[in-house]
């Protein structure tokens, strides 16, 4: 490459220039899109937000876009009724337990579909992809009744366990596998004679770097914002994650939609946060050097 | 070589071990009562008596199943279709190192998938209120209309916003999905096509699309399966009675209408598996689908 | 080879650790001698009940256990029928009671020791109707006391009936024809900017409880048709407000005088008025309406598997028959329970501030004795707020156009959702 180069450049340039300049009207329209894309994207989000710091009342009947002074008395209004800090540890511990362990068991399975031919191997597949088909919402009375046989109703295992076999994540790990590491890395690694866990931990793992990182922040988000299984397994108030106890606070008769609202910004820090830490993988660079060199 | 390679291929069943052992015995059991209420009248407290296939006899005969159904579909297909295409078109050009501020739309997209459907529900039936919703407010304000328009009582308009609503918080969760996707493709793929002269449209149509191959059949069974199963943001954007005539009422939610208000708890597991049929069905059609391509 | 079991392994080990540790639960700390019972509820409103029946009974330790959202009977149903971590007394809401009422895990109360068929003459007898099961035995019995009345704008009666006297109120509103003409006056004279009524559940809800079912066959009472016929008329006339219950612009129209007729019942002054028009202190007031009716209700109920039944019945009969906590209930938190002794004892002497003054005990516990006594079954709820009212908006939007159209899509729907039901 490198002694081409020079020959190349003179070309190189002027098509460059050429682009530039017949991308700039495109690349105009093509930054409005993005842009206006965009702010339709904050809007809801804010709006959440400014309605945190309203008042129930005032949230009924007027329609505004400026923050209002009642963040303090809605959120010493929640804090009298609940534990907030105490469900907020108990979120993180939940979905972070649940992430990792999803994701590293969702990557050995995933690897084992992918590069392993052994013999069953679409079946036991299709019958992974068969499990996500299943609707989901009357699992919970078998969940309840199975939970009770083992004793593990109220205990954070009832969450984290099930969670750890998460079909979704094995499946587009696969597919992402399929679609990135070639054959021949294992390969090469299989002439080096390195064990099969070995390479999976060292080699393949690293490379799966950006799916994992997407997947990471879907699974926190999705096990963070888990409403229905906490509320039906757990009993201990103090076991409950953050969105059961959010839902607590709303009386009965009525919704107290600064109070709602609240809790809705108050849950969307952490999740911002593993946002921002795993974002960065996705976006950056793979090195695939290792395959050309 | 091939040698080697076949005889280490058993070891493919000690690296699904684990998923299958905790599936065993934490996701099947769940699923196989569900099966076998399917098969009685099991209101959730008394004893069950079997009915045979009786409800399934009867979801086929429901119209209601069937209505709740089209909404379902309609609703789904309505929202899927950009939001895959929209979103695939936007991680490809988020993926240029060139564009400025790509950081930020790609975080900011994502921002409505963060907050939970049912939030979002509640917030659009609060900004589509007839009397004092705000987009209502605003447009009587501006003086394009005179009086407030009763947004939801239209069954169209209802599925509309809920597609819209589907659309919004799902395009950039796809967007993200696809990006990883083009991170695992080769930039010297990409440069090496750029130097021969190609366009970026042409780039993108006929090499990056078929490298993506793989994702975007995932995208398409995933969002088959979580949009058959659609209830948060219907369930609260009508608060719960389904718009006008149901016509936003999805299949979910014609399921936990039955299973958890009327106890019907077999009948609803009947639909369940019902739904469970249907979304094999478009799975395959939609994974024969995306291999046609490939062959041609 | 070695380092790759040694992995696996430890990886099995964490999972079972998790398992482990999760598992364990620390010991209860106070293991002396106070037993403890556990109970569930919908609502936190039971923690005052609780509180004082603690101070009565220092030996008891009540576990309480709020339980929010719509799946607490779909979590109540599995714990009852598993009986791991099931409660000693369990609260059930008006829209359950009856289809709960005849499973046996709800334990019988008229029997000894309990004969609570003793005591319950002491309420209204529209809740005594909740209260029994098919065979006539008592299994839940029920505290709060709903019966309904119109709130009504004092500043807006004043200027449309010339008067907001609840005494003079009443006879300008005791038939819909009346409130008709009053909603039709009124929408004109303000320029469409103040009605009657929010919404059509208005009317309907004044006639909630006329039963579907009676011995396994659906039968539709003429009142239905009738109501079908009020909401058109009303929205035709201009008397609807077209503002849905629990809506934004239904909150807002309390606080800004939209309208001048509100049916609630007794817990609505607490939860829907105060709660979304706070700072309409002084300008509500209640007179009867064309109907009496009641809505809603909570009823507590024993675990018929549990072990501590007599602590369990202590606090049923505390919270329903004490007649000191009752009056303190009422008096502390403005509640108005089923209890007609304690009631009337009180009439006199309960005000609320937010009603401009009025005796409201005394007017609610005069509507209590008029509330109809209707035997419903565990069909009934859905059929009403599912089946009935979808095919009542229908209607109302001219979707379906006659009444007989309309009986005939209450009697496919209700078929399709019961098919034990008997319908012709």
């Amino acid at each position: 490459m490198q002694t081409v180069k020079p020959v190349e450049q003179p070309k190189v340039t002027i098509q460059q220039y050429d682009t530039v300049r017949r991308l700039t009207l495109g690349k105009v329209i093509i930054y409005l899109c993005l842009i206006s894309l965009a702010v339709i994207c904050i809007i809801p989000f804010y709006l959440m937000l400014i309605y945190s710091t309203h008042n129930n009342a005032t949230i009924a009947s007027t329609f505004t876009f400026l923050p209002g002074p009642f963040l303090l008395d809605n959120y010493t209004n929640m804090a009298s009724k609940i534990n907030i800090w105490r469900g907020f540890g108990n979120s993180f511990f939940i979905a972070g337990t649940s992430t990792v362990l999803s994701l590293y068991i969702g990557s050995l399975t995933a690897y084992g579909f992918a590069k392993f031919k052994f013999k069953g191997r679409n079946w036991l597949f299709l019958f992974l992809l068969a499990t996500m088909m299943v609707p989901g919402q009357l699992a919970l009375i078998g969940m309840y009744r199975l939970f009770s046989t083992l004793g593990l109703l109220d205990s954070y295992a009832a969450i984290i366990l099930p969670a750890a076999a998460n079909a979704f994540n094995v499946f587009f790990i696969k597919q992402f596998m399929e679609s990135s590491i070639p054959d021949e890395i294992i390969e090469s690694a299989r002439v080096d004679s390195a064990g099969e866990f070995r390479t999976f931990n060292h080699i393949v793992l690293p490379i799966l770097g950006p799916a994992i990182s997407a997947l990471g922040i879907f699974t926190f988000i999705g096990s963070w914002n888990n409403f229905l299984t906490p509320l039906v397994l757990f009993f201990s108030l103090d076991k409950y994650p953050l969105p059961v106890l959010v839902a607590l606070v709303q009386g009965y008769y009525g919704m107290d939609y600064g109070l709602l609202y609240l809790g809705v910004a108050i849950s969307i820090l952490p999740i911002i946060i593993v946002f921002a830490i795993f974002s960065k993988q996705i976006i950056g660079s793979v090195a695939l050097g290792a395959v050309k060199g | 070589m091939f040698a080697k390679s076949i005889r280490k291929d058993h070891y493919g069943y000690y690296f699904i071990a684990p998923f299958f052992i905790l599936f065993a015995i934490f996701g099947l059991y769940p699923i196989l009562y569900s099966l076998y209420i399917s098969f009685t009248n099991f209101d959730g407290i008394t004893t069950p008596d079997f009915v045979g296939m009786g409800n399934y006899i009867a979801v086929l005969q429901d119209p209601l199943f069937y209505k709740t159904l089209f909404n379902t579909l309609f609703i789904w297909g309505v929202s899927v279709v950009p939001q895959l295409t929209v979103s695939l078109v936007l991680a490809f050009i988020l993926n240029d190192k060139l564009l400025k501020g790509r950081d930020i739309f790609r975080a900011v997209y994502f921002f409505p998938n963060i907050v939970t459907a049912a939030s979002l529900g509640l917030l659009v039936s609060l900004i589509f209120d007839w009397q004092s919703g705000g987009l209502n407010h605003f447009l009587v304000q501006v003086g394009l209309i005179d009086n407030p328009i009763n947004w939801k009582n239209d069954p169209w308009f209802m599925r509309l916003i809920v597609s819209s609503i589907l659309f919004f918080q799902y395009f950039g969760y796809s967007m993200v999905i696809y990006l990883a996707g083009l991170q695992g493709i080769d930039p010297a793929l990409q440069e090496a096509a750029q130097m021969d002269g190609a366009k970026k449209k042409h780039i993108f149509i006929h090499i990056i699309v078929p490298m993506l191959r793989p994702i975007i059949l995932f995208q398409m069974i995933t969002s088959i399966i979580g949009g058959i199963q659609i209830f948060d943001q219907p369930f609260t954007l009508t608060n719960g009675t389904g718009g006008p005539d149901r016509a936003a009422m999805t299949s979910i939610m014609y399921l936990y209408n039955v299973a958890f208000q009327s106890t019907r708890f077999g009948y609803g597991a009947a639909i369940a598996f019902c739904l469970f049929i249907i979304i094999i069905l478009l799975s395959v059609v939609s994974f024969m689908m995306t291999n046609r391509k490939s062959r041609a | 080879m070695k380092k790759f079991k040694l992995k696996y392994i430890s990886m099995i080990a964490l999972v079972s650790a998790v398992i482990m540790v999760s598992g364990c639960q620390p010991n209860g700390a106070n293991q002396s001698k106070q037993e403890e019972i556990t109970v569930w509820s919908f609502t936190d409103e039971a923690g005052y009940a609780i509180e004082k029946f603690e101070e009565k009974y220092p030996d008891i330790k009540v576990n309480f256990v709020n339980i929010p959202g719509n799946f607490y009977i779909t979590k109540l149903k599995s714990a009852l029928q598993t009986t791991s971590k099931a409660p000693d007394v369990f609260m059930i809401e008006n829209a359950n009671i009856r289809e709960l009422i005849d499973v046996p895990y709800l334990e019988n109360l008229s029997a000894a020791p309990y004969n609570a068929n003793e005591l319950i003459p002491e309420q209204y007898d529209f809740v005594q109707a909740n209260e029994k099961d098919s065979e006539g035995n008592i299994r839940a019995i029920g505290y709060q006391g709903t019966p309904g009345g119109i709130y009504y704008r004092r500043d807006l009666a004043k200027q449309y009936l010339g008067t907001d006297d609840p005494e003079k109120v009443a006879p300008q509103i005791d038939t819909w024809e009346k409130i008709f003409e009053i909603g039709e006056r009124v929408e004109q004279q303000s320029g469409n900017k103040v009605h009657a009524l929010a919404n059509w559940n208005a009317i309907s809800n004044s006639y909630d409880g006329i039963p579907w079912v009676k011995d396994g066959k659906l039968v539709i009472d003429p009142t239905y048709m009738k109501v079908l016929d009020l909401v058109r008329e009303a929205r035709q006339r201009h008397v609807l407000a077209e503002l849905d219950d629990g809506s934004a612009g239904y909150a807002a129209s309390m606080q800004k005088g939209q309208v001048m007729f509100y049916p609630g019942a007794t817990w609505a002054l607490q939860y829907t008025f105060k709660a979304n028009a706070p700072d309409t202190e002084g300008l509500w007031g209640l007179a009867p309406g064309p109907s009496a009716f009641s809505a809603g209700g909570t009823y507590i109920a024993m675990y018929s598997k549990s072990d501590k039944k007599d602590l369990a019945w202590k606090f049923i009969e505390f919270y329903n028959f004490d007649h000191d906590f009752l009056s303190e209930l009422a008096k502390e938190q403005d509640y108005f329970t089923s209890n007609m002794v304690v009631n009337d004892q009180l009439a006199g002497s309960v005000s609320s501030a937010y009603l401009g003054g009025q005796k409201h005990f005394e007017f609610f516990s005069e509507a209590a004795k008029q509330v109809p006594v209707y035997e419903r079954t565990k069909y009934d709820s859905i059929i009403n707020n599912d089946i009935f009212k979808n095919v009542l908006q229908l209607y109302l939007n001219n979707d379906i156009l006659t009444k007989e159209e309309a009986v005939k899509r209450i009697k496919r729907d209700v078929k399709l959702r019961f098919p034990e039901l008997e319908v012709d």
